[in-house]
């Protein structure tokens, strides 16, 4: 007895977790604690601080996917501790990757041969993958320079406005100015033309978007094909495409496979796609696909043998996991066409259904495409009174997470809302997000002032220009319920009043007291 | 029940995994299926498949941690589905990864004020983190030289020669020339001076390495601190240090903490480390961590606001999971100081261990530093007759996989083996390991040729020299002992002139010899054979010379009981007298024909149809027939007379 008692007063971890001082004492916030705490405490104190992050299945921002079959689940969990890079070591999971790299050059339709192997590799998104092909791109044409003897040091890329920020990154760290085709209200993706028009003796590439992640659109790459066919056979240049495929890639080729965007265009050299969008894998996989060997440099493949065997590689990183390799894998087979195309027209059809739910409301303008990324993005028809940006946040009290953005320059003005539809979100969720958007609208018309606090010059000139308005409308008419609602609306103006008396205090007197 | 029956044989994922049509059709191997299969039988194909992959925990030649707690697994797979970019939405991930770096910059001394946020970012890896410092090195000394008008296009980085593959490719990259500094053998990292002195103007950075990979041999970060400071003061330049501790940067401040490595030194600028090397934490996490704000410039920090809120992000990577982030957040809070410090204590002492188990078989050359990274490099003392490649491919064949590699150029002639220390490897282990390397040792010395494919050349004249060697011996003894001794003993009662008796004891000892001869002879092909491989006891030749051996053996015995010792009686002799001489002929032809069939043994076993040996063996068969028969003759004539 005196012993176990001994025993379990010395093992902090016998207690239970909750009863052990770890939960009652504070762990240094920005400094490692000198000494060690229970396996127990430290997995109960992670877990309940992380019930505070947002529930990803809820999140509408993001195209990542957020579930996968629990077998699958088994496969990452055992794949965990596999180093990637680790090609000798592990072949098995290296030739996965291979397969994984052909399966999607035949589904993008690459030009191989019966027993050519394609070129491509796995990434940790597509941001990597765009990084690759854009040095890829830029190296290849350095290389055509130098070989002419004319210079190379202004290297150039063609997009839209509306690419994802890691063109821009792309552009920045590696040197290569980035010429943006200007949207215009109403025409959210890259005009084929005027992106033809930019095109120099120094761009490296055009960058189309197969689904532009404003509003999901798919630019129109068979007709910037040819118009770019027409302007090297004119000027003797050898401009190439580069498709930017994230959240395309695995839409298009299931539901318009007919429509022409991929490596059947000539001029398409290279394409990336994320798998942890429609690819269905959890966030940390991406894939980089090149027509052929001639399009990628042999001066940007590494061979290394410090592991133990030769290994060639391209890519950013290093070491990193393998399971999200493995699961890609798993999807492919286990889905197959039949499976991906099946998910796919869910989300196309549930997106629809949203769409007129939406419409129906008769509120909203719908910016996104219906042929295009499984994806509602719309604006509010009117947002002189209340704008995206609030409905976005009293969507949020509901559980929804809903992001509202504005446009990139020359559209600046338009602000919309955006809704992702992915795998797990069902036919329900989608009737109970229409219900939700309507309620939010209700409570927002019987709110009189925008809440939101980005625009409070506007809000406080809006503020005043309502009060003026009401109270000459309160002296002209004699109406009972017009009065009532003055009434109301005087008591609100003082809340606020006192409120924003309050903050200012507060806000005033933050360096002294507080 | 027939209903039952009828959902049981539509929907296929009823029957048991291993009995459904998936198991034994082939799915396309480059292609997408056109059909789904069922999730259970995906499952069973990869899984099955994947068994075929080495086990990560006995991969010794790897640094990436390979085990965790059952509880940080369970955190890890809670967080696989969220998007470590998402900061709005998962803010608390984003918080652990700010404390995560501020943890790590404050181990390393980063000169942070009571409330200051350290300058950080989570990463996939190393490289990654290599490749984000080197591009604000490279920025800030762009912007530096623009600002003074002076050309920016011709940027250099001054490295040893034994850093990671990933310095190459952030050079190749990033349009940075590259300038290794030398190694020289015996000394297998960066010297100081030399990197000071190929420092130039248009040096954006020089990188030091804390656990060289080679060796893991830490860096003097604090001499290369000292002589670039004079250098700076004499130019005027302001070059500053990298310091990749990749895998490092977890076991120098719980080991030696005094040691100055870190940003203790005014010029060390940013620091790289692997979580996910002494980190402690699965592959795919490690950390840039930056000495202040300043060193970092703003232009490459993005902010992007379309996730629904302003986020700022330095990364080559966007969208991945969070789950390595939480997982190294696990480890600082549930290891602390005391833990970490244990963990490195024990990897150091296990290879500590190991080494001395090592350098006491004597054989090896130990290239690895006591004070570094917890690993044992260590190469042959003498290669000639084995090099450290066959080594670790017969470590493998016992499960271990310990990597054999040269080192980079002007030390290239040095192969090494490289053994790193892992949390989970255990004094047990170690002790098993030492004994399977001198078990391989042991292999290593009874076999007389080198296996490897890789030196062909050299392995196939030195196997060709001893299997002649050997096989040489064996003609050669058997023709002095069994035919040319036997022959003379033979004819020993005509040539010798002496009496009788005298004559009958050379012909009984020369006999002797030539079976002594003949055992040695016989050995030394049995010897042979083991050492090629081959069969015992396979061809006509070895049946015909084992049965000659024996009965000569034999009649060499009867003769020896019957006319010398202890002697028979006069009769018996007599008698005896021609069955004797007779045996004696007929042995002489065996041996003959023993002689005869090894020699076309000889001539097809080595293919040498067509060439000049072949004309040599035919020409001494005939000698040895002739001379056969010339003794044969020369017997039969004499008993004649």
């Amino acid at each position: 007895m005196v012993l176990s008692k001994i025993s379990s007063q010395s093992d902090v971890s016998v207690h239970s977790t909750f009863a052990s001082r770890y939960v009652r004492e504070s762990l240094p916030r920005y400094r490692m604690p000198d000494n060690s705490i229970p396996k127990e405490a430290a997995f109960q104190i992670i877990n309940d601080e992380l019930m505070l992050d947002g529930r990803p299945r809820l999140n509408l921002a993001s195209f990542v996917t957020t579930w996968m079959e629990p077998e699958c689940d088994k496969l990452i969990m055992d794949a965990l501790n596999k180093n990637y890079v680790d090609m000798d070591e592990y072949p098995v999971t290296t030739e996965l990757q291979n397969r994984c790299v052909n399966m999607i050059a035949h589904l993008f339709n690459a030009p191989l041969g019966e027993s050519e192997a394609a070129v491509g590799v796995g990434t940790v998104g597509s941001s990597e993958a765009i990084m690759l092909a854009g040095l890829a791109f830029k190296r290849k044409w350095q290389n055509k320079r130098r070989a002419l003897g004319l210079p190379c040091d202004k290297p150039n890329i063609v997009t839209g406005a509306n690419v994802q920020v890691c063109w821009e990154k792309f552009a920045r760290y590696f040197e290569v100015e980035l010429k943006e085709v200007k949207l215009t209200e109403g025409y959210y993706v890259m005009d084929p033309e005027k992106a033809v028009e930019m095109v120099d003796e120094n761009t490296i590439c055009v960058a189309a978007i197969l689904g532009s992640t404003l509003n999901g659109e798919f630019e129109d790459v068979k007709k910037l094909n040819d118009l770019l066919t027409e302007k090297n056979r004119v000027t003797g240049w050898d401009t190439p495409i580069h498709v930017d495929a994230a959240s395309g890639g695995f839409i298009a080729p299931f539901l318009w496979p007919e429509l022409e965007w991929d490596f059947r265009l000539p001029l398409v050299k290279s394409i990336n796609v994320s798998g942890h969008k429609y690819g269905l894998v959890y966030a940390g996989v991406g894939w980089a696909i090149w027509r052929s060997k001639d399009d990628l440099p042999d001066e940007l493949i590494f061979h290394i043998n410090y592991l133990g065997a030769d290994q060639p590689t391209f890519t950013l990183n290093f070491s990193k996991g393998s399971s999200q390799i493995i699961a890609q894998y798993y999807q492919l087979i286990r889905l197959g066409h039949e499976g991906y195309r099946n998910v796919m027209e869910n989300c196309h059809q549930n997106a629809m259904f949203l769409r007129e739910g939406l419409e129906r409301t008769g509120r909203f303008e719908i910016v996104s495409k219906e042929i295009g990324v499984p994806l509602v993005a719309f604006s509010l028809k009117d947002n002189s009174r209340h704008d995206e940006f609030e409905i976005a946040e009293m969507l949020r009290s509901y559980g929804w997470i809903v992001p509202a953005y504005t446009m990139p320059a020359d559209a600046q003005h338009i602000t919309v809302l955006r809704v992702v539809i992915r795998e797990d979100f069902s036919r329900t969720l989608a009737e109970r997000l229409v219900l939700d958007v309507t309620k939010v609208l209700h409570e927002l018309d019987n709110l009189p002032v925008r809440l939101h606090a980005k625009s409070t010059a506007v809000v406080e000139e809006a503020a005043a220009a309502v009060v003026v308005a009401a109270g000459e409308g309160g002296s002209g008419r004699v109406n009972g319920t017009f009065l009532k609602k003055t009434e109301i609306e005087t008591q609100r103006e003082i809340t606020t009043y006192w409120k924003k008396f309050v903050a200012n205090k507060k806000k005033n007197n933050k360096n002294t007291i507080c």
